[in-house]
């Protein structure tokens, strides 16, 4: 079996060079990109946040976000929320940064968005795991890209940023946006994962 | 130069090959190039978490990256009729993928995305154990289960597929779950 299994490797006869035109322009526009520097010090929700999240490593389970109240500072948690003229509302999550889904799902409360906000561990990175419970039926997704009637696009950006844009208007009415926060064995963002629930969410996540 | 962009250099330079073959296992040779790129980009800029032995949590960045890639871009069915022709294994020649190869294929195919990643890993990667497990964030026991438990049922496949269909152009599908 392990005879066979090797003879069938798509790579094998493959020799790729570190040195080659290709990987040295790689190399030069990896290089070029910012780093994010790891934080020496965290703010008190972020150091309050990460005992919830061990937590939640510990049991393996999904952390359902309260609500606080009213949105603290987006950019101190790590993330920003601006509605655009034409209704959308972009969230950039800074990975490095990220402090606070409670925050993030008021502020997008604020801005009238219907959103659950998910955050736990990131053991499984295979996604599509929303939680059993939810019964979740994705929305369909374009073949190619947004077609800007989408009730969202995602971008990811390495695992440091993400950018979401929301279309609230186009939202099925019993729809609701669902934001997954993956989180490291360290308690920081691994991932970002964007889906719509249709139907009134479960209790769960509610 | 500093002494990150000596360490992340060294690092590129080490793993380069590594990364690139385990990419083209899983999304062929044409999108390998952007997937290798995103890795070492997400390493470049978390350099202070990569461990002393870094292929192995490259590889799950890796996977990482080509996990969120094909939930951005859609269902790997859509991504296949997207790209077009892409296969996990182009051959150079159609007599590749014949015989043994085919089956084995075939029946890599038919695999639960789990138990293939864990084959491919043990086979493909060659990785010790104890490193495949880090890659999928299991423990090591864990892993021989997996492992043990996926070899049975390829071996399942490859006895009771006399007459496998022909493979069609697509990538190694990951599973949903809706």
């Amino acid at each position: 079996m392990t005879t066979e299994l090797r003879a069938a490797d798509p790579a094998a006869h493959l020799d790729p060079s570190a040195t080659s035109p290709a990987a040295e322009a790689m190399l030069r526009q990896v290089l070029a990109a910012p780093r994010v520097e790891r934080r020496t010090s965290r703010p008190r929700r972020r150091l309050a946040y990460g005992v919830v999240a061990a937590a939640a490593l510990a049991a393996g389970t999904v952390v359902v976000t309260g609500l606080p109240g009213s949105a603290p500072d987006a950019r101190a948690a790590g993330y920003t929320v601006a509605r655009h003229a034409d209704g959308s509302v972009e969230v950039d999550v800074d990975f490095a940064a990220f402090s606070n889904p409670d925050a993030l799902r008021a502020s997008l409360r604020d801005q009238h968005v219907r959103a659950v906000v998910l955050a736990g561990p990131d053991r499984h990175p295979d996604l599509s795991r929303l939680p059993a419970c939810a019964k979740y039926r994705p929305m369909p997704w374009p073949d190619d890209g947004s077609t800007g009637d989408d009730p969202f696009e995602q971008q990811i950006k390495g695992t440091s940023d993400a950018r979401l844009l929301l279309r609230p208007l186009k939202l099925p009415a019993d729809g609701t946006f669902v934001l997954e926060i993956h989180l490291d064995a360290h308690g920081r963002v691994a991932s970002v994962i964007m889906d719509v629930a249709l139907g009134a969410p479960p209790t769960c996540v509610r | 130069m500093t002494d990150e962009r000596q360490r992340f250099e060294a690092l590129f330079r080490a793993h380069y090959p590594a990364l690139t073959r385990y990419a083209v296992r899983r999304v062929g040779e044409n999108a390998a190039a952007e997937i290798v790129a995103e890795a070492f980009l997400i390493a470049w800029r978390r350099l202070d978490d990569v461990p002393d032995e870094p292929l192995p949590w490259l590889y799950g960045v890796a996977r990482r990256v080509i996990a969120n890639e094909r939930r951005r871009r859609g269902r790997a069915d859509r991504l296949v009729d997207r790209i077009g022709g892409e296969r996990v294994a182009p051959p150079g020649d159609p007599a590749d993928l014949v015989g043994d190869r085919l089956r084995i294929r075939t029946a890599l195919d038919r695999l639960s995305a789990r138990d293939r990643e864990v084959l491919l890993l043990a086979e493909w990667e060659r990785l010790p154990p104890a490193d495949a497990a880090q890659v999928l964030g299991c423990s090591t026991a864990t892993y021989h289960v997996r492992l043990h438990r996926a070899r049975r049922r390829i071996a399942d496949l490859l006895r009771t597929d006399e007459d496998p269909a022909p493979v069609r152009p697509h990538l190694l599908t990951e599973e949903t779950t809706p």
